[in-house]
């Protein structure tokens, strides 16, 4: 019986570098999903306003942050 | 153990990323970096995966091997990030949009194929390939 003969497989390797755009300041002109900085410094994705309110959630470090304007 | 001699090597991997250039409805090859879950194989769509980016390589993507290794020509930025999410693989298609390669990506030390500073992207930012490497092992 032939036995199977494997070869070595192949590899792609390689690094690579991200680098964010620059935030909008966070104002009621934001929208869901922009890349925002606040007056308090924080920087993230803006997640949504609470209805009515000054008040915007930021998902900053994975961390999601609450935002009186 | 299976050993190939460094001309087999130098060959096998050339054949695979001479592949990249192969098509004519493109200018070049081009590597897709998506979220989600990386499909089985090449054969296998994208799925519900989120395209993130788009890098194009040259023609040739990849120069000659050589001791079993070959390095990627001039690589190009994507300046404008598709969509915001976490890069967790990537795909590489030749000239005519068939998927050749796919491979993971992970933040540096991870181990994925390709390693990022940073993995959590963000519409509208720059994505740089730094490195990329073919390797034929023995």
């Amino acid at each position: 019986m032939n036995k199977p003969v494997g070869f070595s497989k192949p590899e792609i390797k390689g690094s690579g570098a991200f680098i964010p755009p620059k935030p909008k300041q966070l104002d009621k002109l934001c929208g869901v999903g922009d890349y925002v900085i606040t007056n308090a410094g924080y920087v993230g994705i803006l997640q949504k306003w609470n209805s009515d309110s000054d008040i915007a959630s930021i998902l900053s470090d994975n961390e999601i942050k609450e935002i009186t304007l | 153990m299976t050993v190939i001699s460094t001309q087999a090597r130098n060959d096998a991997g050339n054949a695979i990323v001479d592949l990249i250039d192969q098509g004519s409805s493109n200018p070049n090859g081009y590597l897709e970096i998506r979220s989600g879950t990386k499909p089985a194989n090449p054969q296998t769509g994208v799925g519900a995966t989120v395209l993130l980016a788009t890098i194009n390589f040259s023609l040739p993507a990849f120069g000659n091997f050589s001791n079993g290794v070959s390095l990627a020509n001039t690589i190009s930025d994507d300046t404008n990030v598709n969509d915001t999410g976490v890069a967790t693989w990537f795909r590489i298609y030749n000239r005519d949009n068939v998927a050749i390669i796919d491979g993971d990506i992970t933040v540096t030390g991870g181990g994925g194929d390709i390693e990022f500073d940073n993995v959590n992207f963000i519409t509208g930012g720059v994505v740089v390939i730094t490195s990329l490497t073919g390797v034929m092992p023995e």
